[in-house]
């Protein structure tokens, strides 16, 4: 299922007052299949972006399109709801999104709402829960009395659980430990390529841009500031340097490296096994 | 003073609820010595953030004693030696208590008896350190996640407590501001000679640390110096340069023996 972002301006209005627009004139298209890392400094409007797929945020100007819906200033109840089914959603603080009184009650709310029968909640309550590594001994358990990872969990669990057409990932990672970072971030991955979904992901952390994105879009003061393909992006130092973005861990090595010894790799490596690969080609090891 | 325990911890252990035998820290002991900073790492669940609950005394001990400037930490003594610990929470929202950035900030040093002046200096000064000064008006809870963490963290700097505790209080920076604010802290830890206990994910931040505390369902199971920690327990992830040096040796490729860090293994290559 395609997004496309249509000239959107977004603000958050308070009360009578209108802050200035958080989202000015973004327009752009992500096509369907593709995981885009949404990247960007604090403030930079990643979160509104991502509440404007589903309706969390509302354009004051302009249209989003998610597949064949179009989301535009009235907000249609009707288009949200149809919108909602469709797109998944991470929240960035995962307690904002727990609600239930149990566990089981929280990952299961999606499926019901979908009219799955009871054999199949069940089964999809198990399944995402071992999907996102937690054991069936937390089922019974308030979702607010679990540690920050655990929360963590039950809400990707949540999401998982409705499978959505177009994941929208607001720092997944935070929080994680360093082995559930990396089975949970491989498992989305998994999922994104088996179910074609659109995928787009907010993150601090450029290995996980490097690892598993397609594209990097770069957001600053609410606009667009770069659309590109992950390698093209984090070939170019100079504009790295621009945007004052840093480079993932092994590219920063290759480039300590060569600045070192004076040379230059032929190939931008962006994991730890491609970096390990190019020491080898050229011999420095 | 240097040398001497801010925080003291013996046998410590913990349940949320007595009626299970799921202890959420075990029979902890540790020492961290006044000036250090000192990472806490370890699974989801592991007992992170209940170890910081009970310091800074959310919640009490089952079994075992916490000292603070050598004082033990009761009911009676709680409410004066909580001014001596400051703390940013894993998650800010539940932090906030003002309705401007600013008046949160300075909600913290009420109890300090500081005149206005003063009190206003050291606000603005900490929104100034995180970069949070001109959002001094606005309503925290209307805010970026990261610009949520950044007024926290000024909470606590402003306070300028004896021992700071920071609960993955800088997951939402982007990497430049984190590396820049741990700097910041480092400079002020340095100059008024605090105590940083920070709760981490982030390999990078703990091999910063002075002493690194591990803990895996509940119990210490190692702490010391971050490189010995990684040399010693190869379960636990290591940072990027190491794992690189393990890459490389199961490539086949001749590396050294032993653990690296970033700067031995870029020499050895660049030899
Ligand atoms: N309020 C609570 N009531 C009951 N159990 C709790 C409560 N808070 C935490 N626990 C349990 O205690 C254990 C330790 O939790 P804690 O929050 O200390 O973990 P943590 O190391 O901080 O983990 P994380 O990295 O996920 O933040 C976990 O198994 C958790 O489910
Ligand atoms: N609920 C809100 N009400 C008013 N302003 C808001 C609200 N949420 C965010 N803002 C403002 O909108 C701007 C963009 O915020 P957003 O949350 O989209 O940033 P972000 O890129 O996700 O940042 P971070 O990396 O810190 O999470 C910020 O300046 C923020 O202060
Ligand atoms: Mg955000
Ligand atoms: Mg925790």
């Amino acid at each position: 299922m395609q997004v496309r972002f249509e000239h959107v301006r977004a603000d958050y209005q308070l009360g009578p007052i209108r802050t200035a627009n958080v989202i000015n004139d973004i327009n752009v298209e992500l096509p369907t299949g593709t995981f885009t890392a949404i990247i960007g400094h604090t403030g930079a409007g990643k979160s509104s972006l991502l509440k404007l797929i589903n309706g969390l945020l509302l354009p004051t100007a302009g249209e989003v399109h998610v597949g064949g819906l179009t989301i535009n200033a009235n907000g249609e109840k009707k288009i949200l709801n149809q919108v909602r089914k469709r797109v998944g959603m991470v929240f960035q603080f995962p307690e904002a999104q727990l609600f239930a009184e149990t566990v089981e009650q929280d990952i299961a709310f999606g499926p019901i709402n979908f009219g799955f029968t009871q054999e199949q909640t069940k089964k999809a309550v198990r399944d995402s829960l071992d999907k996102v590594g937690l054991s069936v001994d937390l089922l019974k358990r308030s979702p607010f009395s679990l540690s920050g990872g655990q929360q963590r969990r039950v809400a990707i669990a949540g999401i998982m659980a409705t499978n959505p057409d177009v994941l929208v990932l607001d720092e997944p990672g935070a929080g994680l430990d360093p082995e559930g970072r990396k089975k949970i971030l491989s498992m989305l991955k998994c999922w994104h390529n088996e179910h074609k979904a659109t995928t787009l992901l907010v993150t601090h952390d450029m290995d996980d841009v490097a690892t598993y994105a397609d594209d990097v879009l770069v957001l600053d003061h609410g606009r667009v500031a770069s659309y590109q393909s992950v390698r093209q992006f984090f070939g170019d130092e100079s504009r790295l340097n621009e945007l004052a973005i840093d480079m993932p861990e092994p590219l920063r090595v290759q480039r300590r490296i060569e600045q070192e010894k004076g040379i230059k790799l032929s190939q931008v490596s962006l994991t730890r096994s491609e970096l390990a690969a190019n020491l080898i080609k050229e011999q420095l090891v | 003073m240097n040398g001497s325990p801010i925080l003291s911890v013996k046998d410590l252990s913990f349940r949320y609820d007595i009626r299970t035998d799921d202890y959420a820290l075990s029979a902890v002991s540790f020492t961290i010595k006044r000036g250090d900073w000192a990472a806490v790492i370890g699974d989801n669940g592991s007992g992170k953030s209940t170890l910081a609950r009970l310091i800074v005394g959310l919640v009490e001990p089952e079994q075992g004693s916490i000292f603070i400037n050598n004082c033990i930490l009761n009911e009676q003594s709680k409410w004066d030696l909580r001014k001596k610990v400051g703390i940013v929470f894993q998650n800010p929202d539940n932090q906030f208590i003002g309705t401007t950035v600013q008046d949160d900030v300075a909600f913290g040093l009420e109890n300090l008896n500081l005149d206005y002046h003063e009190m206003e200096t050291r606000v603005f000064q900490a929104l100034k350190l995180v970069d949070m000064y001109h959002f001094r008006d606005k309503d925290p809870s209307q805010l970026s996640g990261g610009q949520k963490q950044r007024v926290a963290i000024a909470g606590v700097l402003a306070l300028q407590p004896d021992l700071m505790i920071f609960d993955e209080a800088f997951v939402m920076l982007d990497p430049k501001s984190r590396r820049e604010l741990l700097k910041v802290l480092k400079n002020i830890q340095k100059k008024l000679n605090l105590t940083i206990l920070s709760i981490t994910h982030d390999r990078e931040e703990a091999t910063l640390a002075d002493q690194l505390l591990v803990l895996s369902a509940g119990k210490l199971i190692d702490q010391g110096e971050p490189q010995a920690i990684f040399q010693k327990n190869p379960d636990i992830e290591p940072p990027f340069a190491e794992q690189l040096r393990q890459e490389l040796k199961g490539k086949g490729i001749e590396v050294p023996d032993g653990y690296m860090t970033e700067d031995e293994l870029v020499a050895w290559i660049c030899r």
